[in-house]
């Protein structure tokens, strides 16, 4: 009865110095960084690319197919994670990141140029789950809100850098497309200083210290987070994950199209409009992670999806140049936003022994599937020619309608409150 | 297996509403869109190849992007089974690429004829259009190509009540998660 009693003590790690935590958040917005600005990229220098290695829209659409199916496959190197530790596998999933974007930059054919996308997509996806379990392990719990906001901001700040550097004219340069893809060499740089100095979460080497003389936590099986006792919980995540990405990856992807095509607006002024409203929208995950650690996750979770809907369905209805600015930002702030919730509930539901996988399923079993979706139901619905609304603006904000409620009805019925859980005693009951 | 079904039956369905529609307003704008994709574009399924030359003389030399607006309204009848799809184009500041001396000829505002040859819808003329012409883009006032009808509105937010139900039904099937420990030690 003692030595049951002496354990809870022994699985509740010391705090880490204000200065580690800094240089760690730093460390971690660079993986996310990279993670929104590859996504970004291809999508901004694929005319170029299509025009300099030749290839046609098919095989362009074949391309992101490829990439999609990487990101999806990342899922087996990101539940790694949970098996050789998280400091290990951030170190291989930069370094593998940076050697395939290099592949991808030295592309002497469409094919070397989608296989090497296809293993960075890889490398991005278990860098963003094992960059989140990372931070629900290392911070404080009233600075874990605010952090996963302030990390997964920088996604949005990388989509927003790639359109930056294109309005600087990094393409006009004489390495063309390919100098947008050698800026990939930055995390490399970043982590070969902080490599020494970061150090495995202590939350993951009590668990892995505690089980030594049981053995009876399983840190390999790729199944585990669908034990019964996860199950639920794993279920509900991964279903908000996977419905509200594939409305706001819809979104983003084809908003420039209505933007132009629909509502008349030029290229230029729809590149300006995304990049300001991309930084004020970028405030949605600040005050996102400001707002979990105050009012809680399920709350703002509901806000947030009520915003989206709201603003998302707006945003595709207006034809008005001066009033799709503002709104513009407001569906940012609450769509994307979001993103800092869900990547708390996809790791803080699960124990540390399995919460690497546990994010690996809903991030790359549900939400990138999601992100996959989305898009094409769109596309199929509001084709131009053949879609059976023929209106992206309207098809998204069916898809908005379609999708986000039943986010808010799962977030509201089905989802637990995870401000003030006790990591240490929910590790311990694993034990 | 019951998921991989309404996988199935969500896609036989998209399928068969994308089947029976065929716009000539999709191939007026898939026809600029691709005319603005410089050498990785391939107009010329769309239109005919003066038609295309009148818009961006030696296009295939021409960056991505030359055109900064491309944008289209919805079609009105023309004679013998052709369509007018009214258009409206703006050229970027800069056609410095497309390695010619020609200047384009094609009105900025106008409509494009198109006819059904062999099945499909392609582009054969252009021509200018005036301000009093009932044809016009959405952004000078005119119909949008398509829109949702109030039924499919309806539809959708009956889809969404039923996929809610349907969530709650996956997810109660689900055993009960042990309750999570809360007062945070760390």
């Amino acid at each position: 009865m003692s030595e049951h009693a002496a354990e809870p003590i022994d699985l509740v790690p010391e705090a880490r110095s204000p200065k580690y935590l800094r240089k760690l958040r730093v460390t971690l917005s660079v993986a996310t960084f990279f993670n929104g600005y590859d996504g970004f990229v291809i999508s901004l220098v694929l005319p170029l690319i299509l025009g300099s290695l030749g290839g046609s829209e098919s095989q362009a659409g074949v391309i992101r197919a490829v990439v999609g199916v990487g990101a999806v496959l990342g899922f087996l190197l990101a539940a790694q994670a949970d098996r050789i530790g998280r400091r290990r596998l951030l170190l291989v999933t930069v370094i593998g990141y940076t050697a395939a974007t290099l592949a991808t930059a030295a592309a002497p054919s469409l094919f070397w140029l989608a296989a090497a996308q296809f293993v960075s997509q890889i490398f991005l996806a278990g860098e963003w789950a094992v960059a989140i379990t990372i931070i629900v392990e290392e911070f404080p719990h009233h600075q874990r809100g605010r952090t996963l906001g302030a990390v997964t901001a920088m996604d949005t700040l990388g989509g927003i850098t790639v359109g930056l550097l294109a309005f600087l004219g990094l393409q006009n340069t004489g390495l063309s497309w390919r100098a947008f893809y050698l800026v990939g060499i930055i995390p490399l740089i970043v982590i070969a200083f902080a490599r020494r100095s970061l150090v495995e979460t202590r939350r993951y080497e009590k668990v892995q210290h505690a089980d030594e003389q049981k053995h009876h936590l399983d840190m390999a099986k790729l199944t585990e987070p669908w034990r019964p006792e996860y199950r639920r919980n794993l279920v509900a995540v991964g279903i908000m994950h996977f419905f509200r990405y594939a409305a706001t990856s819809a979104a983003v992807f084809w908003f420039p199209f209505y933007a132009q095509q629909e509502v008349g607006l030029s290229l230029s002024t729809v590149g300006l409009y995304i990049g300001l409203a991309g930084i004020v929208g970028a405030l949605g995950y600040i005050v996102g992670g400001r707002s979990m650690d105050r009012w809680g996750r399920r709350p703002t979770f509901i806000v947030y999806m009520a915003g989206a809907v709201v603003f998302g369905v707006w945003l595709f209805q207006i034809r008005d140049a001066a009033l799709m600015l503002p709104v513009l930002c407001l569906s940012i702030f609450f769509g994307l936003g979001s993103a800092c919730v869900t990547s708390a509930f996809s790791t803080e539901f699960f124990p540390t022994y399995v919460r690497s996988r546990a994010a690996a399923w809903c991030r790359n079993a549900f939400e990138i599937p999601g992100g996959i979706f989305g898009p094409l139901v769109v596309g199929l619905l509001g084709d131009h020619q053949t879609g059976p609304v023929g209106s992206i603006g309207d098809a998204m904000s069916l898809l908005f309608i379609a999708t986000i409620l039943p986010v808010a009805f799962v977030a509201i019925r089905y989802i637990g409150e995870t401000r003030n859980l006790d990591l240490a005693a929910f590790d311990e009951a694993t034990l | 297996m019951k998921r991989l079904f309404a996988v199935a039956a969500l896609a036989a369905f998209l399928l068969v509403a994308c089947g029976g529609t065929n716009r000539p307003e999709g191939v007026v704008e898939r026809w600029l869109v691709s005319l603005n994709q410089g050498k990785a574009g391939e107009p010329q399924k769309y239109a005919e190849p003066e038609v295309t030359d009148s818009v961006l003389p030696n296009w295939k030399t021409c960056d991505p992007g030359s055109l900064d607006v491309t944008e289209v309204g919805q079609h009105g009848a023309g004679p013998n089974g052709s369509v007018f799809v009214p258009y409206r184009i703006k050229y970027a500041s800069d056609l410095s690429s497309c390695e010619t001396s020609a200047k384009p000829t094609a009105p900025l505002n106008g409509s494009a004829v198109v006819r059904m040859q062999g099945g499909d819808w392609r582009v054969t003329a252009l021509q200018a259009r005036s301000a009093s012409d009932p044809l016009k883009v959405p952004s000078e006032g005119g119909e949008p190509i398509g829109n949702a009808p109030l039924s499919v509105w309806l539809i959708t937010l009956g889809a969404s009540a039923v996929l809610m139900l349907i969530c709650a039904l996956i997810i109660r099937a689900q055993p009960e998660p042990a309750p999570l420990p809360k007062e945070s030690r760390s």
